[in-house]
């Protein structure tokens, strides 16, 4: 167990190193990454440029800069962005919580409606209800959430006209309802691609669970349905789910980027590729930093808790 | 979504002919419905300079917005007037163009790496793996972006980007099959009579890693054309005026706000077709080749 766990923070140690070092290289090497000539502007002389480039330490060797860099952003400074004059930790504070609300209420009603059709789908497997459900959700997961973004705009925005499709972002602290109204759309586009494939892996492990000789003790016992369902096939069918709920976690965070982009919500996704486009490479590094940090970690995260609960995997 | 399926579902899922609502031999209409469909794109996709289509990128404001099945214009026209049946096809040879040529080089190059250090075993495939780890454990999207905010926006750089991003995932499979493989008493038999390890990796293990590893490939390939909608949306796709499937949804997108949807609903509904026959038909596949889902 303590080898496991060695092993894996090891395994995070050495990924980690390469987010940060690629991060620093994708600022360092670009042509139009040059600091000094976007500080100074197109007209600066030659000279100017190089005695600010001077100062700012970006003609020392790459090692060196990069050993500094990595010391400012372990004391959380990850440099300033010159397109919003504003500091890149700052822009994250601000970002951070709107992509975060995003992602844990479109995987939280993900898990809401998908434990109950999974548990159905597999205690009725083969009927026509079963049917259903798992050809709906095979369909689903054909179906990218941008393309789920596009229809719901336009039943709800285009044709009844009910919710707005790019409203102005209100905090939920100011106002909790107008907030969750203007995020009914877009956490719909992402909540319905979870619910199909949380669906599917439930449905999937329960179905064995089911046929399982502790299931059959149960019934021979005179248990009542709904108790072996959800008080011994439940728990028992959930591993599967579990991991990939972790997974969906760090993958919301990249898939956020396009939710965030139709629907105009001003989160880390929107922010990116605002930077990207005004090639604020400071403000590109930083979140490039703190969003591939987040996933590798939550990924490690789910690796270990799946190795730890699950006795096969225990050792391997 | 293959790859968050291969890390995810423990060796735990069902075993398939104990699945009532599985049960069943044949590929099943849905099968040779998604079959049809794929191949009536790919078919579009190849001879499309040689049909008798509009220009796809010929402006014409006088005939904006046409509805679908105007006179001249099947699926109608665009905010700019550009024929949209045309752009369909157009934008099919793009998403086609990408996703195979992603795919193929990751069968290829992934496959052949993954067999071989599967085979080897030792250093060769504990160095491998890690480093097929590291590149598995980059959020893939966040990859492209700062790709492209560095070396600019191109078919070219979108195609390298996507296949290098590609093989990591191939190598795992590859190498788990490698490693099933292996056990089997025909390997051990042809290594006492002799054969030498090139015969056995490339006539031996190859051809049969192959095989579930197209499998993999098909459901992949739908995977490419969803991504490539997702950059061509965010504005980092291949550059305009080329049609794209996921470019035309994008201006699709612009035009709600005059009450236009077809041009969004036309390319969606494409695109839905095509990513739903590539998993119809992968999933027959994968279930006639008895590949467990797990393993993808």
């Amino acid at each position: 167990m303590r080898q496991l766990l060695l092993r894996k923070l090891v395994e995070l140690i050495v990924v980690l190193f390469v987010v940060t070092l690629v991060s620093f290289l994708l600022l360092s090497l670009v042509p139009g990454g040059n600091p000094a000539v976007r500080m100074l502007g197109d007209q600066a002389t030659p000279e100017a440029v190089a005695e600010l480039r001077a100062e700012l330490g970006l003609d020392d060797p790459l090692p060196t800069r990069y050993l500094r860099w990595l010391g400012d952003v372990l004391r959380g400074d990850l440099g300033r962005s010159i397109d919003l004059n504003q500091d890149v930790a700052d822009v994250l504070r601000e970002k951070v919580p709107i992509t975060i609300e995003l992602a844990a209420l479109s995987i939280g009603i993900g898990v809401l409606f998908a434990v109950p059709l999974g548990i159905v789908s597999a205690w009725k497997a083969g009927t026509r209800l079963d049917k259903v459900i798992t050809s709906t959700s095979f369909a689903v997961l054909s179906l990218p959430s941008f393309l789920i973004a596009i229809v719901l705009l336009i039943l709800f925005a285009v044709r009844w006209k009910i919710l707005p499709a790019t409203p102005a972002w209100v905090p939920i602290t100011e106002a909790p309802l107008t907030n969750l109204k203007n995020l009914i759309l877009p956490v719909s586009a992402m909540a319905i691609g979870e619910i199909a494939v949380l669906t599917r892996v439930l449905r999937s492990d329960m179905i064995e669970v089911l046929q399982s000789n502790f299931i059959e003790a149960a019934r021979a016992k005179g248990m009542s349905n709904r108790y072996i369902l959800t008080r011994h096939a439940l728990p028992a069918s959930l591993t599967s789910m579990l991991t990939l709920i972790g997974l969906q976690i760090a993958g919301a965070l990249t898939g956020a980027v396009i939710i965030e982009q139709i629907f105009g919500l001003p989160g880390l996704g929107r922010t990116l590729l605002l930077a990207i486009s005004r090639r604020d490479l400071v403000l590109v590094q930083g979140m490039v930093l703190i969003v591939a940090a987040s996933y590798v970690i939550v990924n490690s995260l789910v690796d270990l808790t799946y190795r730890m609960t699950d006795p096969r995997l225990r050792h391997g | 979504m293959a790859e968050t399926v291969a890390r995810t579902v423990p060796d735990v899922d069902v075993d398939e002919s104990r699945d009532v609502a599985n049960a069943g031999n044949g590929f099943g209409l849905m099968f040779w419905f998604g079959l049809c469909w794929f191949i009536i794109v790919v078919v579009l996709a190849v001879i499309g300079d040689f049909l008798p289509l509009k220009d796809p990128n010929r402006i014409n404001p006088a005939d904006k917005y046409l509805p679908v099945l105007s006179e001249g214009h099947l699926l109608g026209t665009d905010q700019l007037g550009r024929d949209m049946l045309a752009r369909i096809v157009d934008g099919a040879q793009v998403s086609m163009f990408i996703s195979f040529v992603t795919v193929v080089v990751g069968i290829s190059i992934g496959g052949i790496i993954g067999t071989v250090v599967g085979y080897l075993g030792g250093w060769v495939e504990t160095v491998t793996m890690a480093l097929v780890n590291v590149m598995l454990s980059f959020p893939a999207l966040l990859v492209l972006l700062g790709v492209i905010a560095m070396a600019g926006q191109s078919l070219k750089i979108i195609v390298i980007v996507f296949a290098i991003l590609a093989i990591p995932a191939y190598i795992r499979f590859a190498r788990a099959s490698a490693i099933t493989l292996k056990e089997q008493e025909w390997v051990a038999a042809s290594e006492m009579m002799g054969a030498k390890r090139t015969r056995i990796i490339f006539r031996g293990l190859i051809p049969n890693v192959m095989i579930t590893l197209i499998t993999f490939g098909l459901l992949a390939l739908g995977g490419v054309i969803v991504a490539e909608g997702v950059i061509a949306f965010l504005g980092v796709g291949v550059p305009k005026p080329q049609a794209t499937w996921g470019s035309m949804i994008s201006d699709g997108n612009q035009a709600f706000a005059d009450d236009i949807i077809h041009i969004a609903l036309v390319p969606a509904a494409v695109m839905f077709l095509t990513i739903l026959s590539l998993n119809l038909v992968g999933d027959g596949l994968r279930r006639r080749l008895q590949v467990r889902e797990s393993m993808i």
